[in-house]
């Protein structure tokens, strides 16, 4: 018995000690995965943190235009005025922000709030009267003169992550209470009570689920969709279902329900436009409707909600019906759940989806300015930086000049191709700027305004011919001891031996007209006569001259340079001419202002500088020939065209006409044309065939200026004898030229036809009379 | 590199669950070593650029001499904008409280309205130079001299700043000059 004693008892130990076995080991195992799961979710734990404190979004750079700046004295048009606020999605007769009315000469304009980097600018509903081409009068409602005001700037483009996510930031003060309202009555009604996941919401949409036999309802909150799109993939599983309730949880524990609202609203996607993804409220408003978000109505605003639940399926641009079907659904919710009122819901189901038809271009309208824009941001800013650090670029282009320089070089090319039959794709660049601050208005760098690519205005390089000749001038006109524009310079045949070989210059008409005055040489551009002024004023002494007003290269000496030998941008030659309209100072160029980070701080402002400067009496002796280029000499079908516009400018045109370029001024504005061929090939068009009809039309629609001639203390005005360029006094020569004399440059020789049978007074009767019998 | 984060969470904090608890560590190793919390933005770092090619200047035009200023009979000024009058009175206030940059701010925006505005281009000279920024300062003053040669308690002025900007550049030499103009005009202005 005692060996079956035995053996039970050691049967039973054994058992006892596997059982003890098996529960140390289920204890131990219990306790190594509580372990784990509790390590696991301290490390969800420390990755919702991570995420949500730090940088939630990688922003993308905004740039935006210049402000439109109102005031007593502004040169504007109401079709300038229409347009820029056009290109602002306002609304014309609507009310509230955003919006405008015109009414014969008076137009009423109801601004939107902005932050400029020299502080805040309220929101302003004022009355303007636009009269002879500018701004006359200027109130606010309660009658009350307003002295200056700016309305918001357009966004001309954005810089975005690599990933293409693009958002508009809103904070949840910003969102108007119906959005709330209309979120959570559709998504997540017990949001505000559950603690991250909502057992009753489970159960309510596995019963409704059951019922139907196929998913018709989701029982997830808003916090687990958060945590769905914010933290993981999109992969479906269940595993993957644990994690989102887990990360909801200790979502909801660590940041309040206000904190996950504002995140879920600026996270959700609502839409995609190529590769950019739209993500969040703030620019779902813009991208559906063009409006800010706080703008919209009860209608918008439960369509947008609606679009959470799959942007794609209810695109209102694809599936207009879908889409109305589905903001309804929302409105009908929010009535049951009581959080709108009937007869609002019943007067926002009536309304039509209102979105607007075309889709906002996620990039620039304007492609050739913004090229300028990111050239010169590259210089001074990282890439990274500018894609997701949410910077604001303020930069100086003029929207209404921009789409007038864009629709008049559109339509002006057309006519230039129909009208000389040409076959080859003709090429045009133009560049807009004001000569007084150096900034950049407009720009264009191909015959397609919309086209990103190749920008011309920038990037090519082209012989810039005759362009060159003013200064030329300008080197000789600043030594007033030596040459005024009654000098008589030597039209005649030349050859320059050259290690090339010998040179002999040409003028365009093929012919050589003997002695001639500088200012007859400039204002019809001779050129045998500007290359002989140039051997005489030397070379080297020009080449400093176009340093001085800012070109930032070293050409070669060569004599063919007095003929623009030196290839150039369009900018680069606005650049130059800048200082002629500026009273000889270079300004610095600039397409940006300002650069401010995403907390309105500013990181970098592009200030007004002055450059090198040219004597400006000389710079006033100049321009008077180069307005007399535009009354008689290559442009002159300008004073044809724009009678009554005081202007100055210069054709030029490159060897075998394959360069066709046009420069020119008026007080404020300064206008660079080019067209040609990509391949260089010949066009068949001369400055004054090519550029300048161009130049004419842009400048015929851009307001205001005329050119100022000024007035110099130095300058004096005197008539001399075209022939001969010595004083004529009385009228018995056969023509004569009123000249414009710096310091003590008037001749002092009177002509040999100036014979005193009728004496006339010499004396200066001003700048406005005629210049010519 | 944001983004990059952003991605390698998702996919690991997916991979928590769906691997089982025996693989459980490494991956939560993974999670720990391969995502840092995200740093605190750093504000984008301006990158030095070298200025564009310094190029002799020619000569600056010297302003006019007072014979000739006499002489002539200059235009009336013309009427400033009261838009550019109300910012150069807010540049006042800005530099009343030891504001320069904002000071500046407000004179640019009013140069864009009245380019041509001696006082305005005067004022900004003066505040360039507080801001020691000589060259532009000098420029400015001539700019604004060049604009209303009659004016000589404004000429006045504009010598004093482009006297005091050359002996900050040390143009001694200059600056004399300058200070002989300043003291020419005081005595002419009694």
């Amino acid at each position: 018995m005692p060996a079956r004693r035995t053996y039970r008892s050691t049967l039973f130990s054994r058992i006892w000690r596997g059982l003890a076995a098996v529960f140390w080991f289920l204890l131990g195992l219990l306790l190594v995965l509580s372990g784990l799961g509790a390590w696991s979710v301290y490390q969800l734990d420390r990755e919702i943190q991570a995420r949500f404190e730090g940088k939630r979004w990688a922003l993308p750079a905004r740039v935006f235009a210049r402000p439109l700046e109102l005031y007593v004295g502004r040169p504007l048009s109401i079709e300038l005025l229409r347009m820029e606020l056009d290109a602002l999605n306002y609304r014309e007769d609507g009310s509230g922000p955003g919006s405008f009315a015109i009414r014969g000469d008076t137009v009423t304009v109801t601004t939107r709030p902005f932050v400029f980097s020299d502080g805040p600018e309220p929101a302003r509903a004022v009355h303007l009267r636009i009269q002879e081409g500018m701004v006359a009068d200027l109130g606010g409602q309660d009658g009350q003169a307003v002295e200056l005001m700016r309305v918001e700037p357009m966004v001309i483009g954005s810089i975005y992550p690599a990933h293409g996510e693009d958002r508009v930031l809103v904070t949840l003060a910003e969102v108007p209470p119906g959005l709330v309202a209309a979120l959570l009555a559709t998504e997540d009604r017990r949001f505000l009570t559950h603690r991250g996941v909502d057992p009753a919401g489970i159960a309510r949409a596995a019963w409704a689920n059951l019922r139907a036999g196929r998913t018709v309802q989701g029982g997830s909150t808003l916090t687990q969709q958060l945590v769905k799109n914010f933290y993981l993939t999109r992969e479906q599983s269940l595993q993957r279902k644990v994690t989102e309730a887990v990360m909801a949880v200790l979502l909801e524990y660590r940041y309040s329900k206000q904190e996950i609202l504002e995140a879920y609203l600026n996270e959700v996607f609502l839409g995609q436009s190529g590769a950019r993804a739209i993500h969040g409220f703030g620019l779902a408003a813009e991208f559906y409707f063009q409006r800010p978000l706080r703008e919209l109505e009860l209608d918008q605003l439960a369509l947008l909600v609606g679009l959470a639940r799959g942007a794609s399926y209810y695109d209102p641009r694809r599936f207009p019906e879908r889409a109305l079907a589905r903001r309804n659904l929302v409105l009908d919710r929010m009535q049951r759940e009581a959080l709108a009122r009937a007869d609002d819901v019943a007067a926002a189901k009536e309304k039509p989806l209102r979105v607007t038809p075309r889709m906002p271009r996620g990039d620039s309208q304007f492609p050739a300015f913004l090229d300028l824009v990111r050239k010169q941001l590259r210089a001074e800013y990282r890439e990274e930086d500018l894609r997701t650090e949410g910077l604001r670029i303020f930069t100086t282009l003029d929207p209404g000049l921009q789409l007038t320089l864009e629709r008049e070089v559109v339509s002006g090319m057309d006519e230039l191709v129909r009208a000389r039959n040409i076959q080859q794709p003709l090429q045009v660049a133009a560049v807009l700027t004001d000569p007084l601050t150096g900034e950049v208005l407009a720009m264009l760098g191909d015959r397609d305004p919309r086209f990103l690519g190749f920008n011309r205005a920038v990037e090519a390089q082209r012989p810039i011919g005759s362009l060159v000749k003013p200064f030329v001038y300008l080197a000789a006109l600043s030594d007033p001891s030596r040459y005024t524009l009654a000098t008589l310079l030597d039209d005649g045949p030349l050859t320059i031996d050259m290690r090339s070989g010998p040179w002999s210059p040409q003028n365009f008409d093929r012919q050589f007209h003997g002695q001639v005055t500088a200012w007859e040489a400039l204002v019809l551009s001779y050129n045998v006569a500007t290359v002989r002024l140039s051997q005489q004023v030397g070379i080297a002494q020009v080449i400093r001259l176009l340093q001085t007003l800012g070109l930032e290269r070293q050409p070669a000496a060569l004599p063919s340079l007095a003929l623009g030998a030196l290839d150039l941008s369009p900018l680069e030659v606005a650049t130059l001419y800048q200082a002629l309209a500026n009273g000889g100072y270079a300004t610095r160029g600039r397409a940006i202002r300002d650069v401010l980070n995403a907390d309105d701080q500013g990181l970098s402002h592009y200030s007004l500088e002055l450059r090198g400067a040219v004597p400006d009496g000389a710079v006033q002796v100049l321009n008077h020939a180069l307005h007399d280029t535009t009354t008689r000499g290559t442009a002159r079908q300008v004073a044809q065209r724009l009678p009554g516009r005081i202007l100055a400018g210069k054709t030029g045109t490159s060897n075998d006409r394959r360069d066709s370029w046009f420069a020119g001024f008026d007080d404020r504005h300064l206008l660079v044309v080019w067209v040609g061929l990509d391949d260089n090939q010949s066009t068949g068009l001369t400055g004054a065939t090519g550029a300048l009809p161009l130049w004419i039309r842009t400048m015929s629609s851009v307001p205001g200026g005329s050119l100022s001639l000024g007035y110099h203390p130095e300058v004096r005005m005197t008539q001399v004898d075209r022939r001969s360029g010595l004083r004529a006094d009385t009228d018995s020569c056969p023509e004569r030229l009123r000249l414009p004399f710096w310091r003590d440059s008037v001749p002092r020789t009177r002509a040999a036809c100036d014979v005193d049978t009728d004496p006339v007074d010499a004396q200066d009767t001003g700048w406005s009379e005629q210049w010519f019998r | 590199m944001v983004s990059m984060n952003v991605r390698q969470n998702g996919a690991a904090a997916g991979a928590v669950l769906s691997r089982g608890w025996l693989v459980l560590l490494l991956p939560l190793f993974l999670v720990a070593c391969a995502s840092p919390a995200p740093r605190p933005p750093m504000p984008p770092q301006p990158v030095p650029v070298p200025d564009p090619q310094v190029v002799e200047p020619l000569p600056v035009p010297s302003p006019p001499e007072l014979e000739v200023i006499k002489e002539s009979v200059p235009p009336p000024p013309p009427p400033s904008a009261p838009a550019a009058l109300s910012l150069a009175q807010q540049s006042d206030v800005a530099l009343a409280t030891g504001d320069l940059r904002l000071a500046a701010l407000h004179l640019e925006r009013a140069l864009r309205i009245a380019p041509r505005d001696a006082d305005l281009w005067h004022r900004l000279a003066g505040v360039r130079l507080a801001q020691r920024e000589f060259q532009q300062a000098e420029r400015m003053a001539e700019r604004s001299l060049q604009l209303r040669p009659g004016d000589r308690r404004l000429a006045l002025e504009n010598w004093r700043v482009i006297a005091q900007a050359r002996e900050a550049r040390g143009d001694s030499e200059g600056a004399r000059r300058a200070w002989d103009e300043v003291r020419r005009l005081e005595s002419a202005l009694g």
